[in-house]
């Protein structure tokens, strides 16, 4: 048995993974550049034989690939909203192909298919009855995000881009029932053009919130409601908890003093024992559990990365996003193993 | 920015939320009374599930945390208020309260309507300490009225921009016990109206007012520049000489007040001076540390990048 792996030649994903291999005694894994499947160069069928493991990398961070899977005829700008619907269609038909290989996968093509999808994702996790931000749909102007927000009773809410990862094309935005809103937002607006930015922009005339809802529409969103987070070290926080092969394993706090914890907009962080002290075993139970429970709706995929987070107070907890490439997480240790020698160790077991 | 987490300890005290099944009530614990997002009764029917429950005449703390204005309800705090002080037969031991113990992530701390909260001071004669976050435009009508009371050690009010109309209250406030006074101040973008000046009653008469006081907190100010060239004068010597800390933290403090600072010789007098996240640069921290008292000059702020523009910690 090989494993062939579905990858950006030069990623940081990459490295990890062989690094993981190399101390495990193995071979490094055969390399598969996503560019050339995508620009149909090759197959892969011609690379992976009917026994061998197949994982699938993230083709994120790289713009040629990105303009491969848009197909625009140019490739993004430094920090742009490039086409996250075609990205996403284009992204699925090349999972189809790939699924249509006859080998053995790591996660299922099918299951990176809902899984980015932040709506199909939601769907599943509510089907199982877990707990989840209440969706708003996917609204068209302030207006309709209002008339969904009333009919739900809630005052806060956040869009994403159905397809984005990270903070792209985040707006968390709230009202006070009686006129006055306030957002706050990654993105920021060029013309027609919409970039994500590092910096937090706060807006609060209406008009502008309409007008920036109104230029991601577009684009696909998820609207739910934003739940309050929990507090740590006098901060908003979040959790990324890594399931593999059925067991929850790394664990991460994000922690923000703004309503976008994501990591890459560099927040600071808090290791899973600074966590467990602060909420105490029966809630980290509560969290394993659902955390576990969660990757059981995605039977076909060896790891599942979920953001997930407690109410003030730590009695509830709530699914926020799930991950299909959630498990870089350099730096983060289970029983002394990273993400990478956690997933080769279980992956002999698992298999799609 | 904003405020991001709800009280762990308060008075010396672990806060826990209270739920029906806390079990039995204890002195040692304040408890915290809170709706959640998507609750739908009231925070007053929560409280007269609270004051049921076995051991309630031995509460000494509670915390108001989310009511039903800041859900989806109408319930407003002048109504907890009234609830609050028409239950004073039933908490006979409480010494220590705080409203508001919201965070940014349940709301837009400037959105809390605060309230008249006079009839506390009223009901609970034996209030040892009373807290209020909220309000941050123009402190949305929070009013302290005639404060005059025999017990009260600590008086902490945490808003954005507070209006002078608080600074003028606390000035002819009669708190014979009164140990600590912390105001955030914050900025006129949130409504802050209290000018240097405003704070002179305060600063030249303040140990003659309140002869206990220890702790004056004067923080989340954007015009902390130009009150510590204030503290400076001669006129300040007095309290200075006679307080044990002095807290300028979470302002704008930057080299002029800093420098100011350095050249009066009262502030060796006290125990501790208090700048956290300030705009002082390393160098004259360095002078500051030199001092002789206890100095907390941690999170040091740099100024915007792109504006040359400072901010105070809390100000949104």
């Amino acid at each position: 048995m090989r494993l062939v792996v579905i990858g950006n030649p030069g990623s940081n994903r990459l490295t990890f993974l062989n690094e993981a291999l190399q101390k495990q005694g193995q071979p490094s894994a055969i390399i598969l550049p996503w560019l050339e499947l995508i620009e149909g160069r090759t197959e892969l069928s011609v690379h992976a034989q009917p026994d061998d493991l197949v994982r699938i990398e993230s083709p994120g961070r790289d713009v040629a690939v990105e303009a491969a899977l848009v197909g625009v005829g140019r490739r993004a700008e430094h920090g742009e909203i490039f086409f996250p619907a075609r990205w996403y269609a284009g992204f699925c038909k090349a999972l189809g192909k790939l699924a249509a290989t006859p080998c053995r996968f790591t996660i299922a093509p099918s299951e990176i298919s809902t899984l980015f999808d932040k709506c199909a994702t939601q769907r599943r996790f509510a089907e199982a009855g877990l707990p989840i931000p209440r969706s708003l749909g996917a609204p068209g102007s302030l207006a309709e995000l209002a008339q969904a927000m009333q009919a739900l009773g809630v005052r806060q809410a956040f869009i994403k881009l159905a397809h984005g990862s990270s903070a792209s094309g985040a707006l968390a935005i709230r009202t006070d029932g009686q006129g006055r809103w306030k957002g706050y937002t990654t993105v920021e607006q060029v013309e027609e053009t919409l970039f994500n930015s590092r910096r937090i922009r706060a807006l609060e005339s209406p008009d502008a919130l309409d007008g920036l809802i109104r230029a991601l529409a577009p684009h696909t969103l998820h609207a739910e409601e934003w739940l309050p987070k929990a507090s740590l070290q006098n901060h908003a926080f979040d959790l990324r908890a890594l399931v593999i092969g059925g067991k929850l394993c790394h664990v991460v706090a994000r922690l923000s003093q703004s309503p976008m914890t994501n990591l890459h907009l560099l927040n600071q962080r808090a290791d899973a024992a600074t966590v467990r002290e602060r909420v105490g075993n029966v809630a980290w139970d509560a969290l394993t559990e659902l955390a576990e429970r969660a990757a059981q709706c995605f039977p076909k995929c060896l790891h599942l990365g979920l953001d997930m987070m407690w109410l003030p107070g730590f009695r509830r907890l709530a699914l926020l996003e799930a991950n299909a490439f959630g498990d870089l997480m350099p730096g983060t240790l289970w029983e002394g193993k990273t993400t990478y020698e956690v997933e080769l160790e279980v992956m002999g077991q698992f298999l799609c | 920015m904003g405020f991001y987490n709800n009280l762990e300890t308060w008075q010396g005290l672990s806060v826990v939320d209270w739920t029906p099944e806390s079990g039995p009530l204890s002195a040692e614990t304040a408890y915290r009374i809170r709706l959640e997002w998507d609750d739908k009764d009231t925070w007053a029917d929560r409280f007269a599930q609270f004051l049921e429950q076995p051991g309630v005449e031995t509460v000494t703390t509670l915390v108001v945390g989310a009511w039903g204005a800041l859900i989806d309800g109408d319930e407003t705090l002048t109504s907890v208020i009234e609830v609050l002080a028409g239950a004073r037969e039933h908490l006979p031991s409480l010494t220590g309260l705080f409203l508001g113990d919201i965070t940014s992530e349940e709301c837009e701390v400037s959105w809390i309507a605060l309230a008249d909260v006079a009839p506390l001071f009223h009901a609970y004669p034996k209030l040892e300490h009373f807290a209020v976050r909220g309000g941050m435009n123009d402190n949305q009508d929070l009013t302290l009225g005639v404060l005059r009371h025999a017990h009260l050690k600590s008086l902490a009010i945490e808003t954005g921009g507070m209006a002078v109309s608080i600074i003028e209250e606390i000035s002819i406030a009669e708190l014979p016990e009164l140990e600590h006074l912390e105001l955030y101040l914050g900025t006129d973008n949130y409504g802050c109206t209290v000018t240097v000046g405003d704070l002179h009653t305060i600063l030249t008469q303040g140990h003659e007012k309140w002869p206990k006081l220890r702790y004056l907190g004067l923080r989340d100010y954007d015009r902390a520049d130009e009150l510590a060239g204030h503290l400076a004068a001669k006129s300040t010597e007095p309290l200075l000489n006679h307080i044990e800390t002095l807290d300028l933290s979470l302002g704008t403090l930057g080299n002029p007040g800093a420098t100011a600072l350095l050249e009066c010789p009262a502030i060796k007098s006290l125990q501790k001076l208090d700048i956290h996240y300030h705009y002082v640069t390393e160098a004259t921290v360095a002078k500051l540390l030199e001092l002789g008292i206890e100095v907390d000059a941690n999170d040091p702020q740099k100024p915007d990048d792109d504006e040359d523009w400072r901010y105070v910690a809390v100000g949104e």
